[in-house]
């Protein structure tokens, strides 16, 4: 099972050509926690997360800064290149400033034509959607859902179909399906013999957000099985929590080297992840409140409160690391992240204050070089805190 | 019983033996072998000082950069854990430890009975470490000592601005170019990599005492400067090197024990 998990991390772009030739489906690209893949979902197609890749960047220099986001540097690079040319329609929104220029730096790297009236795009190829700053406050639902509305037209236009009601719910369940099945999962990496290496959990995280759902569903049930079944790991290893970064190919190889310095990372506070599918959504009120209401509630950096200080990020990481017994932090930031970087001073107080575990802060700019030096720091780390 | 650690650095390679009393040997050799052959060779070398047979030696670690290459250590340690041994071992009153090396700046902060409790380094950049000094001297047309001893007769600073030691190199070229003296460039260039190395300790909150261990240790001007920057003395071993080395013998003895 867990081989299927990996092929799809791995061989992303051929199995996901691959699925969209045999279905004779679309399949849009997403790139951020915030986009809602349900409505993707509801209207027939494959929502896709986005992500970069471990390879040199070769084509984007001539249009993004140096200084920008290596992560969305990278995943921009692979759409000039070409490699995201499978995709029939890309979803950005605004989680931090560079994010907030992909639909530009997007169409600039990766024409496409689309029909149009009176120069208009009837369903463009690329769809921006402004998440609320603030994520509480007066008007925020209100002013989330209408841009749902809008999105959820363009779907519609591109499908020639109705997203009705019925169309949502289904999404839903299939959903709630998905989040039940991860929760389960996520309580196998709070025990004492773990059974789960961190590389591995990430490998079923990612591939949950490659593949069509009602698949990873079905395999869920199947790996979980199998689980429940299995010997604990032979070497437990120190237990970490990782936050910072994306769930991407380059994240996997931070996973590998912590394990090769003895640790383990049992809870993630990194993008998507573990905020994307620790929530439900309220299958009793209406399906597009319910998404808009399930959608604030994914945690990112980003996502800000009327309180100055992320005081709500750290409530919500207490909650992930409930039951999970770490015994340090490791910080792996992308270079010039400055959502991540805003936070990580309060977070690294709190973390110590509250849990009283050592912290690492690594940065990163999507190099192999990079990753050398982090993998001196690890061990050290890791040493530090084994006495 | 005897106990040895072995510090394979950037440049040189340093040993230390001990006993389960005492430091009793220190040995460093600048090397262009590959890590393994200079490490086994220091370690030949401090047995035949000591008139030691090999079998005497009870447990050796390495630590380093090339800590990996040395096959015949029975444990491998990283460098700041093993600075942060050998530190305490030789001030105890130590709380924040500063290496600046060839190959990098590390600072540690220690917590009860010297136990390591955090650590931070520099990053991507050779700005503040012992070869920016080196890399300095090949411009001045100096050895890496000259730097030192003219820096002390200085009158003035010509201060380097750039925290990148490439553009800090271009910096002291264009200082020359400026006609400003040698003594001043080399003071600047001393107060250049003192206020980096102040930089890398304060990320771990500087407590008292502070020990300067590492190669850059040994130039007297760069430590006067640092100094002024903490506006505190610090505590330089007599021997800057092995620090490394001597706590990687530690860390071979308490195996053991």
């Amino acid at each position: 099972m867990i081989q299927e998990f990996h092929d799809w991390v791995h061989n992303r772009h051929d199995r996901i050509e691959e699925w969209k030739k045999e279905n004779k489906r679309k399949v849009f690209g997403y790139l951020c926690c915030v986009a809602p893949e349900e409505l993707i979902h509801a209207a027939g197609i494959l929502p896709v997360k986005l992500t970069g890749s471990d390879e040199p960047i070769s084509v984007v220099d001539r249009h993004v800064v140096h200084y920008a986001c290596p992560y969305v540097r990278s995943i921009l690079d692979l759409a000039g290149r070409g490699v995201y040319d499978y995709l029939d329609g890309v979803v950005t929104c605004n989680t931090c400033d560079i994010m907030s220029r992909c639909e530009y730096y997007w169409r600039v790297l990766s024409p496409r034509e689309k029909s149009t009236i009176l120069g208009v795009e009837m369903s463009p190829y690329v769809l921006y959607i402004k998440h609320p700053e603030k994520i509480s406050g007066k008007g925020v639902r209100e002013f989330l859902k209408q841009e749902y509305r809008i999105f959820k037209q363009h779907l519609e236009r591109e499908q020639k179909i109705i997203i009705d009601d019925d169309r949502l719910s289904r999404t839903v369940d299939i959903y709630n399906e998905h989040y039940y099945l991860m929760e389960e999962f996520r309580a196998y990496r709070k025990e004492e013999d773990l059974k789960v290496s961190g590389l591995e959990a990430f490998e079923v995280e990612f591939s949950s957000l490659l593949m069509p759902k009602e698949e990873h569903n079905r395999l869920m049930e199947s790996y979980l099985g199998e689980l429940s079944e299995r010997e604990p790991l032979p070497d437990r290893g120190l237990r970490l929590l990782l936050s910072g970064g994306g769930i991407d190919q380059f994240t996997s190889q931070i996973y590998r080297i912590i394990e090769e310095c003895g640790g383990q990372v049992v809870a993630e506070d990194i993008g998507v992840s573990t905020s994307y599918f620790c929530r439900k959504i309220d299958n009793t009120k209406d399906p597009l409140d319910a998404i808009v209401e399930h959608r604030l509630g994914v945690h990112c950096p980003h996502t800000m409160t009327e309180d100055r200080f992320p005081n709500e990020r750290f409530e919500y990481i207490k909650k992930v690391l409930d039951g999970n017994r770490i015994q340090g932090v490791i910080f792996f930031v992308p270079l010039y992240c400055e959502c991540r970087n805003l936070e990580y001073p309060k977070l690294k107080e709190d973390l110590r204050e509250e849990f009283d575990v050592p912290t690492l802060y690594l940065d990163n700019d999507y190099s192999h070089g990079g990753l050398e030096e982090a993998h001196s720091r690890i061990e050290a780390f890791i040493e530090m805190i084994s006495g | 019983m005897y106990f040895v650690g072995i510090d394979v650095g950037l440049y040189s390679v340093k040993s230390v033996l001990v006993d389960e009393e005492r430091i009793l040997l220190s040995r460093g050799v600048v090397s262009e072998e590959e890590g393994s052959k200079a490490a086994y060779r220091v370690f030949q070398e401090i047995l035949k000082e000591g008139n030691i047979p090999e079998d005497e030696i009870a447990s050796i670690v390495s630590t380093g950069m090339g800590r990996k290459e040395v096959a015949f250590a029975n444990e491998k340690r990283t460098d700041q854990v093993c600075i942060a041994r050998g530190a305490y071992y030789l001030f105890p009153s130590a709380r924040t430890v500063l290496d600046t090396g060839a190959g990098g700046c590390r600072a540690m902060k220690l917590g009860d009975h010297g136990k390591l409790i955090d650590f931070s380094s520099n990053s991507k950049c050779a700005g503040g470490t012992g070869s920016f000094l080196e890399a300095a001297a090949r411009v001045l047309q100096l050895d890496v000592e000259g730097i030192d001893s003219l820096a002390l007769k200085a009158g003035s600073v010509s201060r380097v601005s750039s925290y990148c030691a490439v553009f800090a190199e271009s910096e002291i070229i264009s200082n020359i170019h400026r006609g400003f003296s040698k003594e001043s460039i080399c003071a600047g260039i001393c107060e250049s990599i003192a206020q980096r190395m102040h930089d890398v300790l304060r990320r771990v909150r500087i407590e008292k005492e502070v020990v300067l261990c590492g190669g850059v240790a040994t130039n007297g001007t760069v430590v006067k400067m640092f100094e002024a920057e903490l506006d505190f003395p610090v505590l330089v071993p007599k021997d800057p090197l092995m620090v490394g080395a001597l706590g990687a013998a530690i860390i071979a003895r308490d195996l053991i024990r």
